[in-house]
């Protein structure tokens, strides 16, 4: 496994796989595989707006049926949950 | 008052005066079919190009269903561009300047403190972005903001069926991003120089011609050429000229070697190119094909392209075409963005792609010596013409008009208006011709030609 820089916002508890970001002029997110004692996740992190979230497989399976009109919804608050 | 008389002069204020050019804005470009992008240059979903149509920004983007799509580069809040960088994925335009955010299809999906701002009253759905109608055409795209106007095809006329004979012989690829530069002359001096001014080709580009660049010498003694070849006559003008013209304003002009072929022959292309050009065209086109070195036009206003053999490489490379789209983009009466764009048959050799590219490197990309020759001329034309005396003078287009006929070509069955003469001024007249029409209309917004509408309305 490649070495990756120590990151105090990974849990003492999992490792980091794979990590690598998606960007466009809009936004960035660092997109990195966890792997917990007992499994794994799919972490998305988007430090600029300071939101995260972690998927498990089925979350992501969840994910994968989403519809681009879902997605599009989400951003019905463009920079995360208002007020 | 008509800039352009019917016996072949063009006031130079056409060129150098910016109320003329602010006149071009809505009588031309705000009517008619704009380029914008090649299929290619946005192959996946999400994937865009920001462009201009005249002085109108663009997003070209390829919507999450796969559909090309062009929207106004400005936010319908308060105007600021949405997308900055040249080219990207994106699903949303999220804008700089208070947020709001549009789908790749246009809607305005968000809008940060609706409910503190608007209290959930705003009209989202008819704040969608300006879109302006789209069409593709053998895998150019094109966009007017004309509602009002003909289809594509109407609009090109005749000039369809040459783009076919040179886009749509195969599926062409785009090379690394448009070049682009920013030049001191009108948008119409290349223009017209594209549209079939031959006749500049032994002054100005002398040196490059000297060196045996395209000369018939050089693609005869190839062996990749010459074993196709029948007979070839020394005595004879090395080319044969055959300029077209349009009522659209659509001009162009087509070269072949005079010499004879004994099957559909692709000069410039790999023998393993030629099935599958052949399948793609008709048999005029194909006739038209075999033998031609250069195939150039000017899709009025302002959109040219060029196929174009380099003969003579310094090298043992073999002949090499070249093909490729430059736009000459109006910013203001004496500046002009150029951009240009080098295509390539997407199943053509790795090998071949880098000839081909290296061709168009060496002669008409910015560098090169066919380039750089008509620069000097172009920006003098645009400093010399400023001052009431050059203004008070016209430009010459006379050339193969009434006084001295340009006769029609008897030997080739193509659309349009087809002649057969190497120098002549009659592709500039039939552009100039178009160009004072458009001009005389009434001005767009009283001629009930209506605006392209926001996403979602009208």
């Amino acid at each position: 496994m490649a070495e990756l820089p120590d990151d105090d916002t990974v849990d003492p508890d999992v490792e980091v796989e794979l990590e690598f970001s998606i960007i466009n002029e809009f936004a960035s997110v660092k997109v990195r595989k966890l792997r917990t004692r007992n499994g794994e996740r799919l972490e998305i992190d988007a430090p600029r707006v300071g939101h995260s979230i972690r998927f498990d497989a089925l979350g992501l399976e969840g994910l994968s049926w989403q519809s681009e009109e879902t997605v599009s919804g989400w951003l019905e608050t463009p920079f995360g949950p208002e007020g | 008052m008509a800039l352009v008389t019917d016996d072949g002069k063009v006031s130079r204020n056409a060129f150098v005066d910016q109320g003329v050019f602010e006149q071009e804005l809505d009588r031309i470009y705000r009517r008619t079919w704009l380029f914008v992008a090649h299929e290619s240059e946005i192959p996946t979903a999400g994937d865009y190009v920001t462009r201009r149509m005249a002085l109108d920004p663009v997003i070209v983007i390829r919507d999450e269903n796969g559909a090309p799509r062009v929207f106004l580069n400005s936010c319908r809040h308060r105007g600021a561009s949405l997308c900055s960088a040249d080219m990207g994925n994106t699903s949303h335009f999220r804008c700089s300047y208070h947020g709001w955010t549009f789908s790749n299809e246009g809607k305005l999906r968000g809008v940060p403190g609706m409910q503190e701002m608007h209290g959930n009253t705003l009209d989202k759905d008819s704040l969608g972005l300006l879109e302006p109608r789209v069409e593709v055409i053998f895998g150019l795209i094109f966009a007017t903001w004309n509602d009002s106007a003909p289809t594509l095809k109407d609009s090109l006329g005749p000039m369809a069926w040459y783009m076919e004979a040179a886009f749509g012989k195969c599926e062409h690829e785009v090379i690394g991003p448009p070049g682009r530069l920013l030049t001191h002359t009108n948008w119409k001096t290349g223009a017209e120089n594209y549209g079939g001014d031959t006749y500049h080709v032994p002054t100005t580009h002398k040196s490059a011609v000297d060196l045996g660049v395209y000369g018939p010498d050089h693609l005869a003694a190839h062996p990749d050429t010459a074993r196709h070849l029948g007979e070839f006559d020394p005595d004879r003008n090395p080319y044969l000229y055959h300029p077209y013209t349009t009522d659209q304003g659509h001009t162009g002009t087509v070269l072949h070697l005079p010499m004879k072929f004994d099957k559909p022959t692709f000069l410039g292309y790999e023998d393993n190119l030629w099935p599958e050009f052949e399948e793609h065209l008709d048999d005029e086109q194909i006739k038209m094909r075999t033998g031609m070195n250069l195939l150039l036009a000017n899709v009025f206003p302002n959109l040219s392209w060029i196929e174009l053999v380099t003969v003579y490489h310094g090298d043992d490379t073999p002949p090499a075409m070249a093909l490729h789209v430059r736009q000459w983009q109006p910013i203001a009466a004496d500046k002009t963005e150029l951009l240009v764009w080098a295509l390539v048959p997407k199943t053509a050799s790795p090998e071949w792609k880098l000839w081909s590219q290296r061709a168009f490197i060496r002669t008409l990309g910015f560098g090169g010596n066919f380039e750089t020759d008509d620069y000097q001329n172009w920006t003098s034309i645009a400093d010399v013409n400023r001052g009431p005396a050059g203004r008070s003078l016209d430009h010459q287009y006379q050339g193969g008009g009434p006084a001295n006929p340009t006769p029609f070509a008897d030997d080739v069955n193509w659309p349009g208006k087809v002649y057969l003469t190497e120098n002549t001024d009659v592709t500039m007249r039939a552009m100039y011709k178009r160009w004072q029409e458009m001009m005389d209309a009434p001005p767009a917004s009283s001629n009930g030609d209506r605006m392209a509408s926001p996403v979602g309305v009208g």
